[in-house]
């Protein structure tokens, strides 16, 4: 391309102009120290603006790399992330658990758990709001949990584990009209059924008391342990009243401890003596000698 | 051959005019008359650019030389004034002359016209000399006053030689 022989001219001219006012600057940076100073800030300043330039320039062009530095040190710092989560996550299960089988063993004294272990587990989910409620928690076959565990908290009975996943279980709830657990009433020795019959989820009936059995509102009705589910003395609820049932019982109406509708941990009890028990339990009755 | 001699002649005197005012003439330290500018200012616009740059810078260098300042000063001014002269007077000429030769004798350039060529070069000249020769240490208001008061007082003094002097040498 021909450039119009103006711009010749001018670009001749500013290359002369530049030239001459050079050799000028020169001649002043040679011929005085403080014209030297100021001139060479400003070149200085000149300099460093290309630098600057320069150097961001050069970042700009370096920008896919970088990219795939933070995209590398992001994953690095998420896998981090992930692994301390989970670190805390068991720091904070652990002292939960102790927290809570404390609170148990305070409630239901020593002696009746001695036979027991503690499994902390987070409920995942939840229902009440149905006859026949279940609850999912987060401790399956790789936690040691099995069917036929009983779970609790230090306030009450939870349930019964019915189905166990890898990594989670079904825990068929109290709340359940097929569920019922063997349960006392004050300091009794005499054994009761406690079913929830549907309704409030802060009720639940306490049947099969003899007549003979002293009950009082207020009293406070316990687990009686009859069953490997579940050892003796948990605080279940308190008596509000109770009805004689066909002249043969009595019927205690409870009002339960243990609030469904607020359920984010609960223990997973493994009674170690339970296998002993159940197999005890098959056998059958000597037949009479003839 | 006789417009050459005449310019070349002209140029030494004003040449030897520079050196003795700055020599012998310091009135105030502020101040400072520089007749150089004039002879860039009545060369005639058929002078180029190049020629006007490369005569300013020679003529600005001899004057620092042997002079007592810094060396090189005098030289970048007059170097930019030739390099603008022909932008600055290009809309004077095309309205006052209509031929490309400049005679001040001719009495085409008035008065007033005369008078904003020369405030126009002379601060033109007198910007960057400020700007040097303070080197940035000193302040705006010293600064802007400085080259309002060498632009008025040169001017009054290249209008007076050219006037009363120069017109009839040229």
């Amino acid at each position: 391309m021909k450039l119009p022989p103006l711009i010749y001219n001018s670009i001749g001219k500013f290359l002369v102009f530049a030239l001459l006012e050079t050799a000028c600057a020169l001649l002043i940076i040679k011929s005085s120290i403080v014209q030297k100073y100021r001139i060479m800030e400003g070149v200085r300043n000149v300099q460093s603006f290309f630098w600057e330039k320069g150097t961001a320039v050069k970042k700009y062009t370096s920008l896919s790399q970088s990219n795939k530095d933070l995209e590398e040190e992001n994953a690095r710092l998420l896998a981090q992330n992930i692994f301390l989560k989970d670190y805390i996550v068991k720091s904070q299960g652990e002292s939960k658990l102790e927290e809570l089988s404390s609170q148990l063993k305070d409630n239901a004294g020593d002696s009746s758990l001695t036979s027991y272990s503690f499994t902390l587990a987070k409920v995942i989910k939840n229902t009440i709001n149905t006859t026949h409620n279940y609850l999912v928690i987060d401790k399956g076959r790789r936690d040691g949990i099995t069917e036929d565990l009983g779970v609790v908290t230090p306030s009450g009975v939870v349930g019964i584990i019915r189905g166990v996943g890898e990594k989670f279980s079904y825990v068929l709830s109290f709340l359940n009209l097929r569920q019922s657990i063997s349960a006392k009433i004050g300091s009794t020795e005499s054994p009761g059924t406690l079913k929830w019959e549907g309704g409030s989820i802060y009720k639940a009936y306490l049947t099969e008391i003899p007549l003979n059995t002293e009950v009082a509102k207020g009293d406070t009705v316990y687990t009686s342990g009859n069953s490997s589910f579940f050892p003796s003395d948990i605080p279940v609820g308190k008596a509000i009243s109770f009805s004689v049932e066909n002249g043969a019982h009595k019927k205690v109406e409870v009002e339960l401890l243990q609030d469904f509708s607020n359920l984010d941990y609960v223990i997973v009890l493994k009674n170690h003596d339970k296998h002993e028990i159940d197999s005890l339990s098959m056998l059958k009755p000597p037949s009479p000698k003839k | 051959m006789m417009e050459s001699l005449k310019y070349i002649y002209g140029f030494i005197v004003i040449l030897v005019l520079q050196l003795l005012c700055s020599e012998f003439i310091n009135l105030w330290p502020m101040l400072y008359i520089a007749v150089i500018p004039l002879m860039i200012i009545l060369l005639p616009f058929s002078v180029s650019t190049y020629v006007l740059m490369i005569c300013g810078f020679a003529m600005g260098l001899l004057t620092d030389a042997l002079s007592d300042g810094v060396l090189g000063l005098n030289a970048a001014c007059c170097t930019l004034l030739g390099a603008c002269k022909n932008m600055i007077t290009k809309p004077m000429r095309k309205y006052d002359v209509q031929t490309d030769q400049f005679d001040m004798d001719s009495g085409e350039f008035r008065k007033g016209k005369l008078i904003l060529l020369l405030i126009i070069c002379y601060l033109v000249f007198f910007i960057p000399y400020v700007l040097i020769d303070g080197a940035g240490v000193s302040g705006i208001l010293y600064i802007v006053a400085r080259i309002a008061v060498n632009v008025v007082v040169n001017v009054i003094i290249a209008y007076l030689l050219i006037r009363l002097w120069i017109r009839r040498f040229f």
